[in-house]
């Protein structure tokens, strides 16, 4: 069985959040909550200040705190190592979003970010909180894939819906790959100047292992000990080019 | 005593009555309009655990906090507090409901909570521990509550059942705390030691409690029968603030060692110390000692604990949350929460839960029962 | 609270439902009242299987191939069209947006006329619905009537976005040589990019932005033209960008000079954050450290007959003692201009060190291949052209001109003839009507007006007022515009449409359509067959298709039928011509039959196999400029040697047949300019520098950039593209005006305050962003916001920039100048 996992070249990426938008087309998301984001930071003074960014997918851990603290397994981790959300189990306590180091969790019933609420547009019923024109074929709410029902925490499934029909044994998911292409997770495929690479990471012979190896990847918050699939690549002169030490902006004052 | 009750039970009756009804139709029209849009929280705030969290924790505290003096009494045989353990126990069950219904307007499914915790067994969650340890406790605040409901109740009888309320009440206070002092990702909340702060805090929250109680109950401390108040002008007194001490000097150390620390997460204490609700607690807590030590007002203290500490609980959740998690430029600064009218409505409903059960039982019930010998 | 939610939603929706018969007339929040539907949004269901359908993106002019994904006829899903080119499989942030665009709650449901003879802002038009075959009827009376009133010079089609007139699936330029009219068409390049354009066309001939070959390039050195956000082809741009930084041997090297920090000026090796409209200023000095360091390539542009570097700061030389080769007139422009553009006073002009500005020149002159690009606000200020020519002529200096790893331009391609030829549907009033003695309502090509422009659209709206042009506009029809808004003092053009009937073409609803007579709504990109060759590229021709991914969702019609159908019904040979052409599908059957003589290099030779494929093209690029020789492919490599005047004819389309360092374009008009500028008619056919005449008031300068997210305009009106809208400094419900620290110190301003921005022109709200990626000289205000008539999301969201930007415009390219503004701010 495969263990997915993500590695994401900061040389390349151009911050151009296509990702994101690739990601809210994919899971049909609401504005300000795309199952991933492009985290931009500024540091230092004019004339030389300096702007860093580098994309934030749910990590997948191998030890997730938030499956940890799941009080219902509603939070689990599958065979192939991607951690997911089993809506019919989730009671909405929100404490695996309490729980997540990098903030990647999100609930269904909350204030919009912008009005009018797509939501109220585009009403839902029953199964699903809202329904909107565009919405995708899929609808996996023991995987958390698809519309959220109502008062259910939600998250990136590495486009469960696509990788899990995957072929079994390809060591990665390259989009390049026309066999492979409707496989590979929505910010992967979309990524422009190919800075995100998807495959198997207990496979050494898989792209992901190579990228690991041969360009030091490097993990977020290593020291929480949640041991995230997802790998950052942080060679010279890239544009993000260090995954910032603080996740936020404040400092001490 | 005899049975004409003093007109504050009157009072808090009515008050309770009044504002659970406009709580429970605030509430609920929000809720059933807007479901949990009518909080404040958010994901993209990004905050994920506000007011009804605080309120519900809070009253869980509360509630331990009486079962422990109850549970004191009948461990060490304090004799003037039997004739109150009846009141104690009926508050330490309405807290906890009053904390059980807001938990309730606070989960996204309540009733699949009731089930799909305990038959799913993931005992590496905090929270799954917590609904266990809650269950084992109410189920001995019952046992405890029926024993000396009964007229001429003897306390020998009731003493294990004593140990069993602080066995339960401490372990679901230590529970409680887990679920935050457990989180190293939240670094204002990481603390080993939280539990023990957490009996503490209990501790002077169940004497502020009694004191309370049996003001309302009694119409002023000073109108209780005699044990009652040598008790709480003595050993409740002189526990209250030595307990109250060791909580203000908690929380003045928790925040220097947060407004020192370099570490990122605790960047937060830089803004709490500068706030007014930082400074609300520690003053309160301040006079609530000095007042216990100069032997000044009981109730004065008792309510200056019992607003204190939820100002406390209340910045200690939402502090833990403020530093914005991976959010960049998406959310500069801190988080800022403020709770909404909703919120607001549900704390304000668990409370008047809270007296309007208690306000009960001194009108129906005879919360003074005495022990026969 | 779940279960108590449902049941109330439930209750609400019953209640919704209990009125259903109006349920379609609302238009939410856009005010725009009365709309009614006459078509019904598609029932969604199916089979549950999924179609692809290849098609063409819609929201910038790069036109990346899609694939859209429908099922039960729901487009849930869009990514690149691996085959093709621009695109390879790949999209930018806008690609993913679409669906949010054809599910705009507010787009117009059919066709409508307005029933309120009163227009303004405030006034509701009272839009009804009315059937297409009276809507076509409408204007084809009035065309008729002007046109046998000898007024039809009094009908203006203006177009906007989209790659020029071609884009509508029918060439729209014949019909105003058909009806006769000089108003149609009117572009809107002059509020887009002429000015680069034209400074091309003023020093090597080519009236076009240029093709680039990035890949083979080792240097870059680029002036404004926002490559990660805002330049196009901004797809295949990012793609470019991986390959370059990380994958290329050797890396890339990359300088950016714009006037705040943005996300290209991040992921550069250097950013030279210079103080607005001097970029012209950095470039001359560039200039002149790479003459007087010797760098400049000697295949290309010569060197001293002794052999020697002669060029020295100050001194002037003989110009017969340099043999020039494939320039002209570089000892004059080192005399006129170079001679003291050192970098010293360059620091003084950009505010940039002058040793990093020798390092850039150092760079840039001996690494190759370089290119050295421009757009955006190096060339919206007053000395636009001078700054775009003084750029484009560092290309010139380092041999870039159809290298490998250059610039070249763009080809055309191999299209079969269209059903019919207008020339051959002329008649009298066509050929000698009296409308061929009027101007351009633009004043376009006049010499009281902008005699070189290309377009004035932004000129157009202030004229109908005044009757500058001698007359006024009876009937203008917009197709892919909203001058109402996007033209700098945009309050002219709403005014001028007051005075006119305003037929809008848009699928949505905006500022132009609010002051509208008719509403024709088109189909939105995923809805309609369009046409598109190429935006200039990598120069080998490029033509890609558009097919509709879904029937239409609603009552709305392909503009370029609609102008079929408009056509056909114009009295005479003008509508036996359109017969001929009878609908856009047809067209474009025609235009393939030209891929069966030269079929594409993915097999492409029919009009079937176009829409299978998405796109025809043909590599190589046939012509290469090699260490000062030119060469012609032979069908196997760059071998056939070009002659002096092939490249005249071909490549370097100036008078002297080089490229120009001393403008002969410029020459000849050398007086009317100097009429109309004061400028020096002397010196002014060279790049040189000129002070930027800064319009309003104030002491910070007002910049207003494109982000990655503009949506072809609608960016507005889509929650989805809202959130995200500015990321550097996380704009999220809106554009934040970003602000240095000194200047929000000074007035008090504390981040998230609201602020206003004021000049002479007047004043807007915005909130502030203090930022260190500002410079402190500026103020950033991202352009968006501000609708008064486009959509529910739109409306009352951020400020309008535009409405305090002054209409300047460079006197020679046309270009407005919408970055030249000045300001001041103070807290709100």
């Amino acid at each position: 069985m495969a263990k997915w996992g993500m590695v994401i070249d900061l040389e390349k990426c151009t911050g151009c959040q296509a990702c994101s938008t690739a990601c809210q087309m994919e899971n049909n998301r609401l504005p300000g909550e795309n199952y991933q984001d492009v985290i931009y930071y500024t540091e230092g003074r004019q004339p030389t200040p300096s702007l860093k960014w580098f994309p934030r997918p749910c990590m997948h851990c191998e030890e997730p705190s938030c499956m940890h603290v799941c009080p219902t397994k509603a939070t689990f981790k599958t065979e192939d190592g991607v951690v997911l959300i089993d809506w019919n189990k989730c009671i909405g306590c929100k404490y695996c979003m309490v729980a997540c180091p990098y903030g990647v969790r999100f609930y269904t019933d909350e204030k919009a970010l912008l009005e009018p609420n797509l939501k109220d547009v585009f009403k839902g019923e029953g199964e699903l909180s809202w329904n909107p024109p565009y919405k995708g074929p899929q609808q996996d709410p023991a995987h958390g894939v698809g519309i959220q029902p109502a008062g259910v925490v939600s998250k990136c499934t590495f486009c469960y819906h696509k990788i899990s029909k995957a072929p079994k044994g390809v060591p990665d998911l390259d989009e390049d790959v026309a066999e492979l292409r409707e496989f590979v997770p929505a910010c992967v495929r979309c990524c422009a100047p190919k800075a995100r690479y998807f495959g198997d990471l207990d496979n050494p012979a898989s792209k992901v292992s190579r990228l690991i190896s041969e360009k030091d990847g490097t993990r977020l918050l290593d020291h929480t000990g949640n041991k995230p699939q997802v790998y950052y690549l942080t060679g010279a002169g890239a544009a993000g080019s260090a995954v910032p030490s603080s996740r936020s902006t404040t400092s001490k004052a | 005593m005899s049975n004409s009750k003093p007109a504050s039970v009157n009072q808090v009756w009515l008050v309770s009555l009044a504002a659970l009804a406009v709580s429970v139709a605030v509430v609920g029209m929000n809720l059933m309009g807007q479901g949990h849009a009518a909080f404040n929280t958010t994901s993209h705030g990004p905050l994920a655990w506000g007011m009804p969290v605080v309120t519900y924790d809070y009253f869980v505290s509360f509630s331990i906090g009486m079962a422990f003096v109850a549970g004191a009494a009948l461990v060490f045989d304090v004799e003037g507090l039997y004739a109150s353990m009846k009141r104690v126990l009926w508050i330490a069950m309405a807290a906890l409901a009053g904390g059980i219904l807001v938990l309730g307007l606070e989960l996204g499914h309540p009733f699949r909570a009731t089930y799909a915790i305990l038959l799913n067994f993931q005992t590496s969650s905090p929270l799954f521990w917590k609904p266990i340890l809650v269950f084992l406790y109410i189920w001995v605040l019952l046992a405890a509550y029926a024993k000396v409901a009964r007229p001429g109740w003897s306390p020998a009888a009731v003493k294990p059942l004593g140990y069993a309320l602080f066995i339960t009440g401490g372990l679901l206070a230590a529970g409680s705390a887990a679920v935050f002092g457990l989180m190293s990702m939240r670094p204002v909340w990481y603390d080993p030691m939280l539990p023990v702060f957490s009996i503490f805090e209990s501790m002077i929250l169940g004497l502020s409690g009694i004191i309370v109680a049996v003001s309302i109950g009694h119409g002023g401390v000073a109108n209780a029968p005699e044990p009652t108040r040598k008790l709480l002008e003595g050993l409740g007194r002189n526990g209250m603030a030595l307990f109250t001490a060791v909580v203000l000097l908690s929380v003045v150390v928790r925040a220097w060692g947060g407004v020192w620390s370099n570490l990122d997460g605790l960047q937060v204490w830089q803004t709490i110390v500068r706030g007014p609700l930082f400074w609300a607690e520690i003053v309160a807590l301040a006079l609530a000692l000095a007042l216990l030590l100069r032997g000044g007002g009981l109730l004065s203290a008792a309510v200056l604990v019992i607003v204190a500490t939820f100002i406390g609980r209340y910045e200690f959740v939402i502090a833990g949350q403020m530093v914005p998690l991976f959010k960049g430029s998406w959310v500069p600064g801190l988080v800022s929460y403020a709770p909404s009218i909703t919120e607001w409505m549900v704390a304000v409903l668990g409370l008047a839960l809270n007296f309007a059960i208690y306000a009960y039982g001194e009108k129906r019930l005879d919360l003074s029962a005495a022990p026969g010998n | 609270m779940e279960i108590l939610k449902s049941k109330v939603s439930r209750r609400r929706f019953l209640q919704a439902t209990g009125g259903a018969g109006a349920a379609g007339a609302v238009i939410g929040g856009t005010g725009i009242g009365g709309l009614q539907t006459l078509g019904e949004a598609q029932a969604a269901a199916g089979d549950g299987q999924t179609k692809i359908n290849t098609s063409i993106c819609g929201q910038c002019p790069a036109r990346c191939g899609i694939h859209v994904y429908t099922t039960n006829g729901r487009v849930h899903a869009i990514y690149g069209n691996p085959e093709h080119p621009i695109a390879n499989g790949k999209g930018c942030p806008k690609m993913f947006l679409g669906t949010y665009i054809l599910y705009d709650p507010d787009r117009f449901k059919g066709p409508m006329k307005r029933t309120n003879p009163k227009k303004g802002r405030d006034e509701d038009p009272k839009f009804v619905p009315i059937k297409w075959e009276e809507a076509y009827q409408i204007v084809a009376d009035r065309l008729n009537a002007l046109r046998d009133k000898g007024e039809s010079h009094r009908f203006g089609l203006f177009f906007g976005r989209g790659w020029g007139a071609s884009d509508v699936g029918v060439n729209i330029v014949p019909f105003g040589k058909l009806f006769g009219s000089p108003n149609v068409p009117i572009g809107h390049s002059s509020i887009c990019s002429d000015g680069s354009v034209v400074a091309k066309q003023c020093t090597d001939g080519n009236a076009s932005y240029s093709s680039y070959d990035y890949r083979n390039a080792n240097y870059l050195l680029m002036f404004g033209a926002n490559f990660l956000e805002a330049f196009r082809p901004y797809n295949n741009n990012l793609q470019t960008w991986g390959y370059i930084r990380g994958e290329k041997v050797p890396k890339t090297r990359v300088t950016y000079v714009d006037v705040h920090m943005n996300q290209t000026a991040a992921a550069a090796d250097r950013a030279l954050l210079l103080k607005p409209g001097t970029d012209g200023a950095l470039a001359l000095a560039i200039a002149h450290v790479i003459l007087t360091e010797g760098l400049w390539d000697r295949h290309f542009v010569g060197g001293f007959k002794d052999g020697g570097n002669h060029f020295k700061s100050g001194e002037t030389l003989d110009p017969a003692s340099f043999n020039e080769r494939w320039t002209s007139g570089l000892v004059e422009w080192w005399n006129a201009e170079l001679k003291d553009r050192t970098p010293k006073w360059a620091e003084g002009v950009t505010t940039l060190p002058a040793d990093l500005i020798i390092k850039t020149a150092m760079e840039f002159g001996t690494t190759r291949p370089a290119i050295a690009l421009f757009e955006r606000g190096a060339h919206t200020h007053s000395n636009g052209l001078y700054n775009g020519m003084a750029i484009h002529s560092l290309n010139a200096l380092v041999g870039s001109l159809y290298a490998e790893g250059g610039l070249a331009y763009q080809m055309g391609p191999a299209y079969g003839a269209a059903p019919a030829n207008p020339d051959d549907f002329l008649d009298e009033h066509a050929k000698n009507g009296a409308w061929k003695k009027f101007p351009r309502i633009d004043l376009q090509g006049h010499d009281d007006g902008y005699k070189l422009a290309k377009n004035m659209i932004q000129e157009a709206g202030a004229n109908q007022l005044s009757g500058k042009a001698g007359y006024k506009l009876d009937t203008a029809l917009f197709y892919m515009t909203n001058p109402a808004f996007s033209t700098p003092n945009a309050r002219d053009w709403e005014k001028a449409m007051e005075t006119m009937y305003v037929i809008d073409t848009s699928p949505f609803p905006g500022e132009t359509a609010w002051l509208a007579d008719l509403i024709l709504p088109d189909n939105t990109y995923l809805e309609r067959w369009q046409d598109a060759p190429t935006y200039p590229f990598q120069g080998w021709p490029l033509a890609q298709i558009r097919t509709p991914a879904i029937k239409p969702l609603y009552d709305t019609k392909t503009f370029g039928d609609v102008l079929i159908e408009i056509g056909k019904r114009i009295k005479g040979p003008t509508g036996e011509y359109y017969k001929k052409l009878d609908n856009v599908e047809n067209i474009l059957r025609h235009l393939a039959k030209g891929f069966e003589q030269t079929p594409g290099d993915n097999g492409v030779n029919s009009f079937e196999t176009w829409v299978e494929k998405g796109s025809w093209y043909k590599k190589p690029y046939l012509w290469r400029q090699v260490r000062g020789e030119f060469f012609e492919w032979d069908g196997k490599g760059y071998n056939k040697p070009m002659k002096a005047d092939e490249v005249k004819a071909k490549l370097l389309k100036t008078d002297s047949g080089k490229f120009e360092f001393k403008s002969s374009k410029l020459e000849h008009e050398a007086a009317w300019i100097a009429a109309k500028t004061g400028r020096d008619p002397k010196k002014l056919a060279f790049p040189q520098w000129e002070e930027p005449k800064h319009t309003g008031s104030g002491d910070l300068h007002f910049v207003t950039p494109k982000t990655a997210l503009h949506c072809e305009g609608r960016g507005a009106n889509l929650p989805n593209c809202i959130a995200i809208f500015q990321p550097t400094v996380g704009g999220r419900t809106q554009a934040m005006a970003e602000l240095h620290p000194s200047v929000a110190g000074a007035k008090g301003i504390r981040d998230g305050d609201r602020i206003k921005i004021k000049n002479n022109l007047g004043e807007i709200e915005a909130v502030a962003r203090v930022t260190e990626l500002t410079r402190p000289d500026v103020v950033v205000l991202p352009f968006e916001y501000g609708h008064w008539a486009m959509g529910r999301w739109a409306k009352s969201r951020g400020a309008h920039v535009d409405s305090i930007v002054a209409q300047q415009s460079d006197r020679v390219t046309g270009m407005a100048n919408y970055y030249t503004g000045k300001v001041s701010v103070e807290k709100a």
